[in-house]
């Protein structure tokens, strides 16, 4: 299976911020940068290598596929990304289970 | 009386006992030889054993305040005051999504433990192939967002 190009939107990075804070918690919880080191690049792996695969379809949302993984920093992820003509996978939007 | 100490193991008593000694004491302040000098005496003829005896205690106490903060800090990194029965996984998660969502997850900290193999193979196999596999709550979640996003798309492409 061909790998396909990724690319990560910058709506991808501002819900990001949104949802993590820039430096680790004094409880040790995870930073954004820390998602984007340890969590990011093998999402990223994953929807190159396998995008059908690796994603989950939302009815009534044909384009956005989501990539949902336990981690191990969060207890549930969701990655939205999308395919487009130019066969280039971009990643939207993200999602965090805050439970 | 010199020598005569009081059992109890806590400070507070043991000054309380210690002022008592000094006030009770044959050489007490108002002694003949000057308020320094008394002093002296009366700490060196009846509390001495007392002050010895509280500082001791002191060092208890801060050694016994150090082993709780290190026990404390201890169990808060490895989960167990969560969940005595829910050890904190040492390695990938090898286990379906369902037990892993009710797992504590692996602080910042404790990750950087984590070879880089290890952290890419325990979201590997944390991948959902099924919406049906996510708590109902999160899942709404998702199909709400995704046709927002999807709706977003659309109205982008048309125009």
């Amino acid at each position: 299976m061909t790998r396909r190009q990724v690319q990560v939107g910058r709506s991808f990075f501002d819900r990001l911020d949104e949802l993590l804070p820039a430096e680790r918690t004094a409880q040790g919880g995870p930073s954004a940068t820390d998602f984007l080191l340890h969590e990011v690049p093998t999402i990223v792996d994953l929807l190159a290598e396998d995008f059908v695969g690796t994603t989950v379809p939302v009815e009534d949302a044909p384009p956005v596929r989501v990539l949902i993984t336990s981690g191990v920093l969060m207890h549930l992820v969701a990655v939205y990304a999308h395919l487009r003509v130019d066969d280039v996978i971009e990643v939207i939007y993200l999602d965090i289970d805050p439970t | 009386m010199p020598g005569r100490h009081s059992r109890s193991w806590t400070i507070a008593s043991r000054l309380r006992r210690l002022r008592k000694d000094l006030q009770d004491s044959d050489f007490a302040l108002t002694g003949h030889n000057g308020t320094a000098g008394a002093l002296g005496t009366a700490i060196g003829a009846t509390g001495v054993a007392n002050w010895l005896l509280l500082i001791g205690e002191f060092i208890w106490a801060g050694i016994m305040v150090g082993v709780a903060l290190w026990f404390w800090r201890t169990i808060a990194l490895t989960g167990w005051s969560r969940s005595l029965g829910n050890a904190l996984p040492r390695g990938p998660r090898r286990y379906p999504l369902a037990v892993a969502t009710n797992r504590d997850v692996l602080t910042a900290a404790e990750l950087d433990q984590l070879s880089p193999s290890e952290r890419a193979q325990a979201v590997r196999e944390g991948v959902v192939e099924d919406l049906d596999q996510v708590p109902e709550d999160f899942r709404r979640q998702v199909e709400a967002t995704a046709r927002r996003l999807s709706a977003d798309l659309d109205q982008s492409v048309s125009e």
